[in-house]
């Protein structure tokens, strides 16, 4: 009986853990920028564009992958990047042998071949992953258009919790860790088996995609640069790419920075980095409070808190101390989440609420 | 996203010529610039 109420709920299970999964192989790589520096004698220059590509390649698949989910269905779109990803998971198993890159510019001479095997595998999972969110949000929405935001709830909470794995992984697995991507690709090419048999019943031809919603200033890159020239879109637009640059630089480097300048041990580093997506669930919380203390006072609240967190970390030694500036960082750059999408919606005019999310995202 | 997906790049290249104090310091600087932004929405209130 229970199975069975559960089956009602195996698009949102498979999809959630495929979004889990893709936050776990993500996540795998900032821990993994110190073994990748000392393997292969890169710089944190090296690591951070590597992971930059990754991102970048990420952010640039949200689009396509929408509009090739419009014509070929969610499930082969979602099922389509999980094969990519896998198989960038793959790429990561064993050392390849490619000839390194000479460069012609700059403090290094040439980038080693194993490491830009790495970077082909990190192109191939940022790619894979990217195709998942946008089409997931559209999937749950027309699977369960009367609770669609529970829905999106877990699956965002779901996936929080593939950062909080990926960093106790590494430390477990070092210092093997290219099993964890073989494990990886595992585990994905088995929830995308399972994502494609049991996901399509729920979905009939009418309900393949939600409703985009793409607002009334007629979808063009022009008509939402437009919105840009309000000062209260255009100035939160600033508060949000300044949020965004902030919150990946520290993500990407808190492991080395928490080794390396705070002076923790890696197993400790890796936990506390690992706390830092633990207190991601304050977003189920700052969403309600928002609607109760007002969008402006919650936005002051959260980047306030990261901004503390920020200092805290600069100033403070001790394991203790260190790990209560995490804490404080992170639930303030988590909780500023949901505050953020609430205060956009009430500036869009509401018939390009949903177009004009799309355009900002890529902020 | 964009503006996040160049930063682990720039902070990488950051620590490299700075240091990690430096570094984290650039990005604090982002979220008060976050933090300053947000002032400026509420003291123009409406009329922004």
């Amino acid at each position: 009986m229970e199975l069975r109420r559960l089956a009602r709920y195996d698009a949102l299970i498979f999809t959630s853990l495929l979004w889990f999964m893709a936050k776990f192989v993500r996540y795998l790589f900032p821990p993994l920028f110190e073994p990748f520096q000392t393997a292969f004698g890169v710089s944190n220059t090296a690591t951070g564009l590597a992971f930059s590509a990754l991102m970048t390649v990420y952010a640039l698949m949200q689009f396509p992958s929408g509009v090739i989910a419009d014509r070929q269905g969610p499930v082969r779109v979602i099922a389509g990047g999980a094969v990519v990803a896998t198989l960038g998971s793959l790429a990561l198993v064993v050392p390849v042998p490619l000839p390194d890159l000479a460069v012609p510019v700059g403090p290094v001479a040439s980038v080693p071949g194993e490491f830009l095997a790495i970077v082909g595998g990190m192109l191939l999972i940022g790619v894979g992953t990217g195709a998942h969110k946008t089409v997931a949000v559209r999937l749950l929405a027309a699977v369960h258009r009367e609770r669609t935001g529970r829905a999106l709830g877990v699956l965002d909470t779901v996936a929080a919790f593939g950062g909080v794995a990926a960093p106790l992984a590494v430390t477990y697995a070092l210092p093997d860790w290219r099993g964890l991507f073989l494990a990886s690709a595992l585990l994905v090419a088995a929830l995308t088996v399972l994502f494609v048999r049991r996901t399509p019943r729920h979905l009939d031809d009418e309900r393949a995609t939600a409703p985009s919603g793409d607002g009334g200033i007629d979808g063009s890159l022009a008509g939402y640069l437009r919105l840009m020239t309000v000062p209260r879109v255009g100035l939160f637009v600033g508060v949000t790419v300044a949020f965004a640059f902030a919150y990946n630089g520290v993500v990407a480097f808190l492991p080395l920075y928490l080794t390396e300048a705070a002076e923790l041990e890696p197993g400790v580093a890796n936990t506390l980095y690992s706390g830092l997506f633990v207190v991601s669930l304050v977003q189920l919380g700052t969403g309600e409070l928002t609607d109760r203390v007002g969008r402006l006072p919650m936005l002051f609240a959260t980047v306030g808190a990261a901004v503390v967190g920020a200092a805290l970390l600069l100033s403070v030694q001790g394991v203790v101390a260190v790990a209560a500036a995490v804490v404080v960082f992170g639930l303030g750059a988590h909780g500023f989440r949901p505050v953020r999408s609430a205060f956009l919606m009430s500036l869009l005019p509401d018939d390009a609420a949903g177009g004009g999310w799309a355009w900002y995202e890529p902020c | 996203m964009t503006a996040g997906a160049v930063a682990p790049g720039v902070t990488g290249f950051l620590i490299d010529t700075q240091g990690y104090d430096a570094a984290f310091t650039a990005l604090g600087g982002g979220l008060v610039v976050a933090l300053a932004l947000l002032g400026v929405i509420a003291v123009l209130g409406d009329a922004a």
